[in-house]
């Protein structure tokens, strides 16, 4: 059993959507209850998995059996783990929100089938071993969230769905043209075998070799939304219903940030100085392009869709130092990020809800009404601006340990100094809708909203609590990424 | 005696989760204590305060107790690890000892409309975060707790948040302290990856070493930000006084003992291990100096008792700073008897003032005066708090200003102009006798306002203006008992918190003793001076103020945080506005361009003779044909694509083009495929542009054409080239070899390009019709809810 268990995340969803579609149409009770439990089965999946490779193992999935390389193979290591538990626990949470926010219409409309159908796209990108299956999953990907941006055809909902699709789109065939590069240099797709492929070509096949890193890192970044190339986000995220803007914050750009982890150390061993540079350059600029858009906004959920450009921003960077504490660093970063980031989303929710507004200036006085909202929020917000003791402190202490050990002052200082920035905007979230003279209404919202914003606010909390043990398998985690011949070795040579 | 040891080491803990605790169970105790729930801060405050005092053993015989606890990080050494040295301890006495106080207080303070449990909630994190800061033994532990008090002190100050001033402050507060803050973080960070550790003890036994690394300068300048964003010191000053908003019992707390004690309590921390240094003295007395006389000339500026207070309070903390600069051995012993001294008197004043505000209903000097006679025991209480400040004898103020005295003078022997240092010295002496007589004289005697004794309609009391009842007065008593004390007995205190505090601040044990006579020496002649100067401008003061007036600087650090932060938010949106202006032409030039340059300099970089092919095939006529034919058709859908109709047509016939270049490079199938996709995009495109106009207007210049043009074309001739490079690196390519090989023994089918989709790479082909479907259902829901309004309507 456990031989088909790397293949079991990306059949899992694929399946529930099926029935979900076939067989529970008629009931939208039928598909909630179906949904959940299949997630959480999911999850339980996820995490046998990720107590299988813990060790460090690489298990490597070939689909009919074809050998490497040259069948499609699927490659699941500690990334994988770890990204695929970090996008179920995510969609919990947003799933939970989602049947309370959401309106029957949608519901009906196939909206617990589309989130399967994303969950599969983001799934079969954490576990492909091969560059062209990565393409396919991004494309499955692309159109879900196309799908449930869209999904309500709200005016502003197609409004933005334009330049997201157009720019995504662009991404896309930047993606196609680099993969057709990457086999006309090289002869292959399979990112192990690349690994050996680029780092021996010499001569035209090189030049193209960088062209098509160059080509990548834009695709990349592109999908991660880092300056310039973020333009189709804050003006997408906050469109559709807070559940899916939730699950698209906390979760969908992380694909690109995956990508980049995966294939830049193991497909482009000797790009690394380009490819490092570039990633810290745009890193550095994401973190002040998005956080100076947020402190800028007054809607709740535009501010915290600018901010993902900034968070983006520091991984680039942590990520583009390349050293062992760099990747760590990102790799724990993002833990955090995602679901303090969701969180932060749900809480965005539960305020429109409540108030029936989703502008701060338009918000007052939460806290007498809202107490333990205002809580949460308090602890999402600090936790997103960097401050003790929650998880978000945590994780810039180590991504500037990494930029400081790599004497990258200027970045590095950028890095701290958008805190600044963004405990500026969240508190200007507080002080405008929590604080001050109550505005706006006062409507019930279900329970359950509230419950999906705890376990996330939580989870940010255990995070703090046990940094000690998730940064050291973050750093394994990085340690496993660095060292592409473990990978060379399990696919070409024990997976043969 | 190990088990003694167990249980101090256990109770160093408690300190800290005592109030910790009864803060987070606050809300539920409060519903059942009700009104009287302040009596659950005072216990707490007060089990922490004994607790504290039960370690005074093992304090006082040099062997600290430590609790540590493997968390966060104890592979880094780091480690929130609590012990009680000297200084820790001291200061963890005077801040849970006047929280117990504050406590008390508050809980007749506020009044029943008010939510007191949140309050108490605020009031024991805080009291909680201070007691980590000042018990922390490490770095790392210390920030945590610092950050902590930052946050926790922003809800204090903006507790009554509903007014407009109350959330200025509090967010002023925290940014500039969140800024000290980050740097301060830094500045750790800095340490540990120059040290490898953040054990404050460790840094300590290492202090040359620190001060030889090449980040000592940067290291210093980052925390000292923290040190002074924290303790208000020029150029950061100016947060403090807006921080009054807060309930007054929170700024006697913060003021006196806490908050911005966290700074000097770091800069005393840090002393043993950054003293000595030329740059540590420069920066911090003389940063120190600026603000104890920028602070006590602001002081006589305010007609606000409570602004008074703060810029008072900058005021000694500049002094505090100073000393602290000078890195000897009697500025320690100075500045550390100071700060204890400071703690006792600001504490007593601000309460006092509170009682005068709560009693009359306004803090305004220009109103208020002849108090004494309707409260008398008030007046007593202020007047031995403000003489202390003021630094006359037999008060503990005039203790600790000798010593200031003492350290000044002692350094002009270096030089005449060394005499620059008491000269500023006695200036802000001055200037602090002056403001200190205001709050007591002014406000007490003189001719009472009849206004005062009718009007009751501001007043929070009940009837005329007196003395308070024994909750509000017993804590600014014990106070003042304390002042009294030290001032004329200052025997005992010396040995019990002064001795291991300086101890610890200096890093040795330290021989001294306070005496309060100890003859005809500089120090006294300066006091003396400074009071009489001090009465005699008191005496004038309207002409002071006059002066004052003439003076006034036309903007100072508000003006610059206020235009800062609108400059933020406009300049930001503008940027902002800018770059996500929602055209699409826009982004994907911001997108492309960038491109475009990269892969140019990298192609030319590499040379171009190393991307050119060796040889090309000939091209038949056939193709030449076709080439030309194509490029027309593209050149003409950019001409006609005004005309949607035509413009779709002629792309369609741009694709049927590209499908003969299959047939002819024997591709019959793919060519199949491409003329089947062509014909149904074109049906479909022809679907939905006849619910459209037929022509799009011209929406964009001749030059915005003339950009994209250019973007077009040399993103196109970029790609070519790169295609070229692929012709001419002619890899060897296994896998495609292995497809035709394996392609019917293995996979059973002829046609290589079936096998490869259904087969060797089938999963892709999943993944692709997974895509159709899920496109398929996503327009299903785009129409279907769409018509579904539209209905409604």
């Amino acid at each position: 059993m456990s031989a088909h268990l790397p293949i079991l995340p990306i059949l899992w969803p694929l399946a529930t959507a099926l029935v979900l579609l076939l067989v529970l149409r008629r009931s939208v009770a039928a598909q909630r209850a179906f949904s959940l439990v299949s997630l959480l089965g999911l999850v339980a999946i996820e995490v046998a998995l990720l107590l299988w490779l813990s060790g460090g193992e690489i298990a490597v999935y070939r689909l009919g059996n074809w050998e490497a390389p040259f069948g499609i193979l699927l490659m699941a290591d500690r990334l994988s783990a770890i990204m695929l538990l970090l996008a179920s626990i995510t969609a919990v949470a947003t799933l939970l929100f989602a049947f309370g926010d959401l309106d029957e219409r949608r519901e009906r409309m196939h909206f617990y089938p589309l989130f399967q159908f994303l969950l599969l796209g983001l799934n079969g990108a954490f576990l492909t071993g091969d560059i062209f299956n990565l393409f396919v999953w991004y494309e499955v990907t692309l159109i879900a969230t196309y799908a449930l941006l869209t999904l309500g055809s709200e005016a502003r909902q197609l409004r933005a769905g334009l330049p997201f699709l157009a720019l995504n789109l662009t991404g896309s065939t930047l993606f196609l043209a680099a993969a057709g590069l990457i086999y006309g240099a090289t002869g292959t797709l399979n990112m192990a075998h690349l690994s050996v492929l680029t780092a021996a070509a010499d001569g035209a096949s090189a030049v193209v070799v960088q062209v098509a890193t160059v080509l990548l890192l834009v695709v990349f970044c592109f999908k991660a939304a880092l300056f310039p190339l973020y333009f189709w986000l804050p003006d997408g995220y906050p469109a559709p219903p807070a559940a899916i803007s939730a699950f698209f914050g906390g979760v969908a750009t992380k694909v690109g940030v995956y990508s980049m982890m995966r294939v830049f150390p193991l497909v482009f061993p000797e790009q690394r100085a380009l490819v490092g540079e570039g990633l810290m350059a745009l890193g550095a600029v994401s973190m002040l392009v998005g956080v100076w858009g947020a402190v800028c906004q007054t809607e709740i959920r535009r501010l915290l869709s600018f901010h993902i450009v900034s968070q983006i921003g520091y991984l680039a960077f942590a990520l583009g130092l390349l050293t062992e504490a760099g990747v760590a660093a990102a790799i724990f970063y993002m833990i955090h990020y995602t679901l303090v980031k969701c969180g932060l989303f749900l809480v965005a929710g539960v305020m429109e809800r409540m108030t029936g507004q989703n502008s701060v200036k338009k918000i007052g006085g939460l806290m007498e009404s809202a107490p333990a909202l205002a809580a949460l929020f308090f602890v999402a917000g600090l936790s997103l601006a960097g401050l003790p003791p929650w998880s978000g402190f945590f994780a810039k202490i180590v991504v500037v340990v990494a930029g400081f050990q790599q004497e990258r002052y200027l970045y590095t200082g950028i890095a701290v100094l958008t805190g600044l920035f963004t405990l500026f905007s969240m508190m200007k979230i507080w002080h405008l809708s929590f604080w001050g003279e109550p505005a706006g209404e006062r409507r019930p919202v279900p329970r359950v909203m509230y419950g999906a914003v705890a376990l996330l606010v939580a989870c940010s909390v255990i995070f703090a609590a046990v940094f000690q043990p998730v940064h050291a398998f973050a750093r394994q985690t990085a340690a496993q990424l660095l060292a592409p011949d473990n990978y060379v070795r399990a696919v070409l040579w024990e997976g043969r | 005696m190990v088990g003694g040891q167990i249980l101090s080491v256990m109770n160093l803990m408690w300190v800290i989760a005592v109030p910790l605790l009864a803060a987070l169970a606050t809300p539920l105790v409060g519903r059942v204590l009700g009104r009287a729930i302040g009596w659950w801060a005072v216990a707490a405050s007060l089990v922490a305060a004994g607790l504290l005092v039960s370690l005074s053993g093992s304090v006082h015989s040099g062997n600290p107790p430590v609790w540590s606890v493997e968390w966060p990080a104890p592979d880094w050494g780091m480690r929130l690890a609590l012990y009680a040295d000297g200084w820790g301890w001291g200061f963890g006495l005077v801040v849970a000892g006047i929280g117990t106080l504050i406590c008390i207080y508050a809980q007749h303070y506020l009044s029943d409309a008010e939510p007191r449990a949140r309050f108490f909630m605020y009031l024991l994190l805080f009291e909680s975060a201070m007691l980590g800061v000042v018990l922390s033994a490490n770095l790392v532990g210390l920030v945590i707790f610092w950050e902590l008090t930052s946050a926790t002190s922003f809800l204090l100050i903006g507790f009554w948040h509903t007014q407009e001033r109350a959330r200025y402050g509090a967010y002023k507060a925290l940014l500039i302290t969140g800024l000290g803050g980050l740097a301060l973080v830094a500045g750790v960070v800095l340490i540990y990856l120059a040290m490898g550790t953040t054990d404050i003890r460790e840094l300590t036994a290492r202090a040359g070493e620190v001060q030889a690394h090449p980040w000592f300068v940067p290291i210093l300048v980052l925390v000292l930000l923290g040190v002074f964003t924290k303790s208000a010191q020029f150029p950061f000053h100016f947060w403090l006084p807006d921080a009054m908003t807060a309930p007054t019992p929170v700024s006697a707390f913060l003021h006196s003992a806490t908050m911005v004690k966290a700074g000097v309590f770091l800069l005393g921390r840090i002393h043993p291990i950054f003293r000595g240094r030329e740059e540590w003295f420069w920066i911090v007395s003389s940063v120190g100096m600026a603000t104890m006389l920028l602070g006590a000339y602001g002081a006589l500026r305010k007609t606000d008792l409570k602004a008074l207070l703060a810029y008072s309070t900058i005021s000694q903390l500049g002094l505090i700073t100073l000393l602290y600069g000078f890195g000897t051995q009697l500025a320690a012993l100075a500045a550390t008897f100071h700060i204890f001294n400071h703690a006792a008197f600001k504490a007593g004043l601000f309460l006092t003032v509170g009682i005068v505000d709560h009693e009359t209903g306004t803090r305004d000097k220009r109103v208020l005066k002849g108090l004494a006679k309707l409260m008398p025991i008030t007046a007593v209480l202020c007047g031995v708090c403000a003489l202390a400040s003021a630094g006359v004898p037999l008060l503990n103020g005039f203790l600790s200003k000798e010593l200031f005295y003492e350290e000044m003078v002692a350094h002009t022997g270096r030089g005449w102009w060394w005499w620059w240092w008491p000269a500023m010295a006695v200036g802000g002496s001055v200037l602090t006798f002056v403001y200190s007589l205001e709050l007591f004289h002014g406000v007490f005697f003189g001719k009472l306002d009849p206004h005062l004794e009718t009007d009751h309609g501001q007043s929070r009391g009940h009837g005329q203006p007196h003395d308070p009842g024994w909750g509000m007065l017993a804590p600014v008593a014990i106070l003042a008992a304390i002042c009294l004390k030290v001032g004329i007995w200052p025997g005992g205190i010396e040995r019990y918190i002064l001795d291991p505090a300086v101890a610890a601040v200096w890093g040795q044990p330290v021989d001294f003793t306070i005496k309060l006579w100890h003859g005809f020496t500089a120090p006294l002649i300066l006091s003396i001076l400074t009071a009489i100067t001090g009465l005699v401008i008191y005496w004038q003061r309207h002409r002071l103020a006059d002066v004052q007036t003439r003076l006034a600087w036309p903007f100072g650090a508000n003006t610059i945080y206020d235009a800062a932060l609108k400059g933020l938010v406009n300049g930001t949106g503008k940027l902002t506005d800018a770059l996500q202006n929602g055209r699409l032409r826009s982004y994907l030039w911001l997108a492309l361009a960038p491109v475009v340059v990269v892969l140019t300099l990298i192609l030319g970089r590499e040379g171009w003779s190393r991307i050119w092919p060796a040889q090309f095939s000939p091209l038949a006529p056939a193709e030449a044909v076709l080439l030309g034919l194509l490029i027309v058709a593209t050149l003409a859908v950019v001409a006609v694509n005004q005309q949607r109709l035509t413009a779709v047509i002629v792309l369609g016939a741009v694709g049927a083009l590209v499908s003969v270049f299959y047939l002819v490079l024997s591709a019959p199938d793919l060519a199949l495929t491409q003329l089947l996709i062509e014909a149904i995009t074109i049906i479909l495109f022809l679907l939905v542009l006849w619910q459209l106009p037929k022509s799009v207007p011209a929406l964009s210049t001749r030059g915005e054409r003339f950009r994209d043009a250019l973007l077009a074309v040399g993103f196109g001739v970029v790609m070519c080239l790169v295609v070229l490079a692929v012709a001419a690196a002619n890899v060897p390519k296994p896998v495609a070899d292995f497809y035709e090989a394996a392609s019917l023994p293995r996979g059973g089918g002829r046609n290589i390009v079936n096998v490869i989709l259904i087969d060797f790479r089938g999963f892709d082909t999943l993944g692709e019709i997974t895509v159709l479907g899920i496109a398929a259902l996503g327009a299903l829901a785009l129409m279907k809810l769409r018509r579904r309004k539209e209905d409604r309507r």
